[in-house]
């Protein structure tokens, strides 16, 4: 029988999580590490960087890649040869941009290695092959330089 | 409007860390902040893609010692000797920055005797070689190193694409369009004559009013400025549609202005006598090097409408496919890109009015304007204040 860790969200939701599930996340894993497990049985952990929305899409991947595959491989993040990403991660990020660079920061934040390479692949794979012009238009940026 | 992207500085790294050479130049004309995450010329990004395009043999060689990050040694080769456009005796060694001459035995044996004669018309060796990728906008300071003999012209300079006839052996040559300099002589060539004063006087480069005086008449030959080892910069400006040079950083006056709104390729050409070559041996045989030193890639690419202006080169310049077998991407867009060109109309027109500009009373070719002169010779030196022009 696992341990359940609680988190609680900006937005003030708590989540039961797993703890397995949860020291996916190199955050958590370093504060449970820190406090002792037993004592994070009573304490709840907040997270007041990462909604409940966000939350439950970065739980929905840990749980995912614990179950049934394993988290992508950390290699060098320079091997550009390897912008596949697995089709699970591929539907699962089929998301709008907010939600992705949300769920990126939130990866960031908490240390999920394996969701921020897979997320930051998937917004190189948006910029893939795009002149300046597209990829303004893609990520709705104002250029900033001044008109030649 | 806000972007959406709004992510910390490190997850950019690691999100441009999965691009390639090609999408990185087009991220860095995005916006100001993917341009300064990306302009951090130290960035492991950086050192990644300069490990996996310039040679190792370059990377580790005295040559781009005097260049600091790994952007700019990247950059120094994306702009070297194309190796299709040298003569054809000449090859570039295997750091991609030096020109070399076959030994005569390999040459007997690899090419047709025809050739080999073509090459030895005059009992001359003809050595030369163009750059990669030319310009036609943008201030662009690059460093030539000549070793061995300088025979008995060594010129640096600037040629069109279709100086020559597209045979390389005869850059520099009276068919077509080339500015530059003889290191062995200190003569001004353009268009492959001596550029001559009104009094018939060949013109000297560097100026000295002592040795245009001199008792041995004009054309006496002086010794060369240029000494071995010494770091020559060019310093091509196509704002002010200049060209000047340095010697180890010592400015030398502006040595051509009016230069005409075409594309121009950094390039050498050296002539040697065949018995000097074998006299001396190996270590007259000339060894040419060159760096690149100028503005960002950014320069390189046109801010906006970067396909339409690409397009327009391409058609312009109908022998550009030589130069196809460099897979940098935006190189067509490089040299039609235009960050910012003012330039008069005059000087737009076309060759002649170029030309005549050229010949006005005042200004026959060397001459030094204190201000202008000072001006570039800045820009020569610091290739930060290069990129900033680039990158308004």
């Amino acid at each position: 029988m696992s341990k359940i860790i609680k988190l609680q969200t900006s937005d003030g939701e708590i989540f039961d999580v797993d703890v397995e599930v949860a020291t996916c996340s190199g955050l958590i894993k370093t504060m449970l590490e820190v406090l002792g497990m037993d004592e994070s049985d009573k304490e709840i952990v907040s997270l007041p960087n990462v909604s409940s929305a966000i939350l439950k899409k970065v739980l929905e991947w840990t749980k995912y890649h614990k179950d049934n595959a394993p988290p992508p491989e950390l290699d060098e993040p320079t091997d550009i040869s390897s912008l596949e990403i697995c089709s699970w991660d591929y539907n699962f990020l089929k998301v709008d941009q907010g939600t992705l660079f949300e769920i990126i920061l939130a990866a960031n934040y908490l240390d999920i290695k394996g969701l921020l390479v897979v997320t930051c692949k998937t917004v190189a794979n948006m910029i893939k092959g795009k002149s300046p012009e597209n990829i303004r238009k893609t990520f709705n940026i104002k250029s900033g330089f001044t008109p030649a | 409007m806000m972007s959406n992207l709004n992510l910390p500085e490190e997850i950019y790294d690691v999100i441009f860390a999965y691009l390639s050479l090609g999408d990185v130049l087009n991220c860095l004309q995005v916006c100001k902040k993917w341009y300064y995450i990306l302009e951090r010329g130290n960035s492991e990004l950086w050192q990644y893609h300069s490990g996996k395009t310039v040679p190792c043999e370059a990377l580790g060689s005295e040559i781009l010692s005097s260049l600091s990050s790994h952007k700019s040694k990247l950059k120094a080769f994306k702009y070297a000797w194309n190796p299709n456009d040298c003569a054809f005796h000449n090859y570039i060694k295997s750091n991609g920055l030096t020109l070399l001459r076959y030994p005569e035995d390999i040459l007997h044996s690899r090419y047709p005797i025809a050739d080999y004669r073509r090459a030895l018309c005059y009992r001359c060796l003809r050595d030369c070689a163009r750059g990669k990728l030319g310009f036609e906008a943008g201030r662009h300071p690059w460093e030539i190193t000549w070793e061995g003999s300088l025979g008995f012209q060594a010129i640096v300079g600037v040629p069109t694409k279709d100086d020559s006839n597209s045979n390389p052996d005869y850059l520099f040559g009276p068919r077509g369009e080339s500015w530059g300099w003889d290191l062995a002589r200190n003569r001004l060539i353009q268009n492959g004559l001596v550029q001559k004063h009104h009094s018939g006087a060949a013109v000297f480069y560097p100026q000295s009013p002592k040795w245009e005086k001199s008792p041995c008449g004009p054309n006496y030959q002086m010794l060369p400025t240029y000494q071995i080892g010494d770091r020559i910069r060019v310093i091509l400006d196509l704002e002010e549609n200049t060209l000047a040079f340095e010697i180890n950083n010592k400015f030398l006056g502006v040595a051509f202005r009016g230069l005409p709104k075409k594309r121009l390729f950094p390039a050498v050409y050296g002539m040697q006598g065949l018995e000097a070559s074998q006299k001396h041996g190996v270590d007259a045989i000339p060894a040419v090097s060159m760096v690149y030193l100028g503005a960002h890639f950014n320069a390189l690419c046109s801010t906006s409408e970067s396909s339409s202006s690409g397009s327009r080169s391409s058609s312009n310049s109908g022998s550009s496919s030589k130069f196809d077998s460099d897979d940098f991407q935006s190189e067509d867009q490089g040299a039609t890109a235009t960050t910012k060109a003012p330039a008069p109309v005059q000087q737009l027109t076309s060759k002649g009015v170029a030309f005549q500009n050229k010949r006005t009373p005042t200004g026959v070719p060397a001459a030094s304007t204190r201000p202008m002169a000072t001006k570039t010779r800045n820009l020569g030196h610091t290739t930060s204040i290069v990129t900033c022009t680039a990158a308004k």
